[in-house]
């Protein structure tokens, strides 16, 4: 049906590795047999661009609406979109990544309307960002600005779109359907988007995908509700892709897109097994790849996983520690206690894993003395840090009830109710709802935890973070956005006609 | 504080022997096998501290030949340190020099054999290997972290702070802004 299919990506991402789903998609469409052309604007706008002009369009795309974006720019958008229009395509896919690509998609979308009336269809979790009263990808869809949109696993409703199947799960609204068996999925296609065109730290890498959900169902994270099922593959099957990918891209470094590497622990192992062997046969393969990884409990995880680990080739670990007390994490729905904490962060600290520790502070049950130990385990594993077993720590934007989580679905059970009921926010730009967004809320059963004391405590563990040498990463980012979040609640809340009600979300 | 040496050994007669010296005292000895983690305690009580690790047992007669070609040959590689459990970066180790004991007979034919060798991590002589100098124990962690972003930003000069910022962690403080934050908040 489409012949000629124009893929864009949305900035803001990392130019670090060519962008998962132009790679994913590009795989699906050769599948198919559709010829496309891969147009990454993120990685063009960055080669583009002066480095001034190129920060002043990320902090707008990531912190702060209200700049104004450099002539530069809107030239090199003209010229783009220009392009893009001249190579005659029968379709345009937009990819919109996350909430920091939907300022960068709207922009381009409403140009690229002026100039083409070409079938549009966009995906991406960039999509469901909170927008007005509804998600950035429903706005999109009502003005009519795009033809069709994604949501749910990709691979499936494209590969249904290209064939014609235009009713199918996950398009235009159609409740999703995760994908059964994650090995029928092509292999990611990277001859458009080369991993050595990319501005990698240390060598050129690629993602790759070896799961989808997440075998824990923590009640502040949204990943269950965009997939209730945890799908895995063949550990056996991942390291075949990237050998394969290693041979054919010259690529050592992956990161897995996965929410959590180690969700099944004997085909985790299978997955290390596999890759130490492929490093006998080949004494030239010297994969190191990085994921978001679950710590589990000491039993669980045995020391030799994390001897493998290391030998497979494991460099980074993002890991969601959320916080120091067993208390939170407990209520959170996590299952490593203080104990089973030490033991990772030991193993880790002897084979040479690197962390990257996520951190939640202001969870609707934590207390004072929870805040007082989230500040003594700064202390007690700056060591840690200094070692560089923890790499880089993020404190994040404070406890939001975000769209789709457990906190969201259940606050009546929780007592979680609005702490100003009655809060109307003056015209917060549609964009900017997203910071403001599931942040109105007082647990009755821990009345103390304002929104103000979040603040107060999100800033302390800054301060004493700060203080110990722990580096933060995105620190100055974060704090922008707090300070944004901050200023719209303390001073631009009224009374009035128009406005968005955080409690009706 | 506790220092674990990681290393390999190829047998020849018998194992490889290291013996461990911090300031020119020594701490321990211990045999190397096909893998060895080894455990010496020591102290980093100076302000500068040298420590070395002496390849102590090669003779000529380790190296086995017959009808003049080698049919076994005792050596030994470095693969990484620990200091208390916490393995340190390579650069550790490659950072340091290896002083070979040349033998009388390899001297001969090769004269001009250098006297020591940077990142030497393969050992076919007996000889000693020396770490940088290691500050004070008090201070060894923080100097040891910035030695290891001081790496990172050599390898990676000329990449934008900007993103090399989001990949490493800012050590940047920020009170400016917290303070801002606070005052809007009333705290």
């Amino acid at each position: 049906m489409y012949k000629n299919v124009a893929f864009i990506t949305c900035p803001s991402q990392e130019v670090e590795r060519p962008p998962a789903a132009a790679a994913a998609l590009a795989g699906v469409m050769q599948r198919n047999g559709v010829d496309y052309k891969i147009y990454d604007l993120n990685l063009l706008i960055y080669h583009t661009l002066s480095n001034d002009d190129w920060l002043q369009c990320e902090k707008k795309w990531r912190v702060d609406i209200d700049l104004v974006l450099p002539t530069t720019f809107y030239q090199w958008l003209d010229k783009t979109i220009d392009n893009i229009v001249a190579n005659q395509h029968d379709l345009i896919c937009l990819s919109v990544f996350s909430k920091f690509s939907t300022r960068f998609a709207d922009i381009l979308i409403q140009q690229l309307r002026v100039k083409t009336s070409v079938t549009v269809i966009a995906g991406g979790q960039g999509l469901s960002t909170p927008y007005g009263d509804s998600v950035f990808g429903r706005m999109l869809y009502d003005k009519k600005l795009v033809d069709y949109v994604v949501s749910g696993d990709g691979e499936l409703v494209f590969d249904n779109f290209l064939k014609g199947i235009k009713n199918c799960p996950g398009l235009n609204w159609e409740p999703t359907e995760q994908i059964a068996d994650l090995d029928n999925i092509p292999y990611p296609v990277f001859d458009q988007i080369e991993p050595d065109k990319y501005v990698y730290h240390r060598d050129p890498g690629i993602y790759i995908t070896a799961s989808r959900g997440c075998v824990r169902k923590c009640k502040f994270c949204d990943v269950p509700h965009r997939w209730p099922k945890y799908r895995y593959r063949k550990g056996s099957d991942v390291a075949d892709e990237i050998y394969t990918q290693y041979q054919k891209y010259k690529v050592q470094v992956i990161q897995f897109t996965d929410s959590v590497i180690n969700g099944v622990l004997p085909e985790f192992e299978n997955l290390l097994d596999s890759l130490i062997e492929y490093k006998e046969q080949d004494s030239n393969f010297l994969p190191s790849w990085l994921s978001q990884f679950n710590i589990r409990r000491q039993k669980d995880m045995p020391e030799r996983f994390y001897e493998k680990m290391a030998r497979s080739g494991a460099s980074v670990l993002v890991c969601g520690v959320e916080h120091a007390s067993w208390n939170i994490r407990e209520a959170m729905g996590k299952e490593f206690n203080n104990e089973d904490l030490d033991y990772h962060i030991r193993m880790c600290a002897k084979y040479g894993l690197a962390n990257v520790f996520l951190m939640f502070i202001g969870y609707p049950t934590e207390t004072l003395e929870d805040h007082k130990e989230m500040l003594d385990f700064l202390d007690r594993y700056q060591v840690y840090m200094l070692a560089g077993t923890i790499m880089v720590i993020r404190w994040g934007y404070t406890g939001s009830l975000d769209h789709g989580s457990r906190l969201e679905l259940h606050q009546d059970q929780m007592s979680i109710v609005p702490e100003w009921p009655d809060l109307k926010l003056m015209s917060v730009e549609g964009h900017n709802q997203d910071w403001i967004y599931g942040r109105n809320w007082i647990n009755l059963n821990n009345p103390s935890l304002t929104f103000q004391e979040r603040i107060k405590r999100r800033l302390e563990v800054q301060e004493r973070s700060e203080q110990l040498g722990y580096p933060v990463t995105r620190a100055r980012e974060e704090l922008e956005i707090l300070k944004i979040m901050c200023d719209t609640y303390y001073h631009k809340k009224m009374p009035t006609e128009k406005i968005e009600e955080l409690g009706d979300h | 504080m506790k220092l674990t040496i990681i290393a390999k050994g190829i047998y020849s007669i018998d194992w490889p022997k290291i013996e461990i010296s911090v300031n020119n005292q020594v701490v321990g000895t211990g045999v190397v096998n096909e893998y060895s983690e080894l455990d010496f305690e020591f102290e980093l009580d100076r302000v500068e501290n040298q420590v070395c690790i002496h390849y102590i047992n090669k003779k000529e007669h380790h190296t086995v030949q017959h009808n003049n070609v080698i049919i076994s040959d005792q050596s030994l590689t470095l693969i990484g340190i620990r200091i208390d459990d916490i393995l340190l970066n390579n650069w550790i180790v490659t950072e340091g020099y290896y002083y070979p004991n040349y033998f009388e007979g390899f001297k001969e034919q090769v004269p001009d054999a250098p006297k020591k060798l940077h990142s030497q991590l393969i050992w076919h002589f007996p000889g000693k290997f020396e770490l940088p100098i290691l500050p004070h124990k008090d201070t060894f962690w923080h100097w040891y972290r910035n030695q290891r972003r001081y790496v990172h930003a050599e390898a990676h000069k000329g990449k934008d702070d900007y993103r090399d910022e989001a990949y490493i962690g800012s050590l940047t403080n920020h009170q400016d802004l917290i303070n801002q934050i606070k005052k809007l908040i009333n705290v």
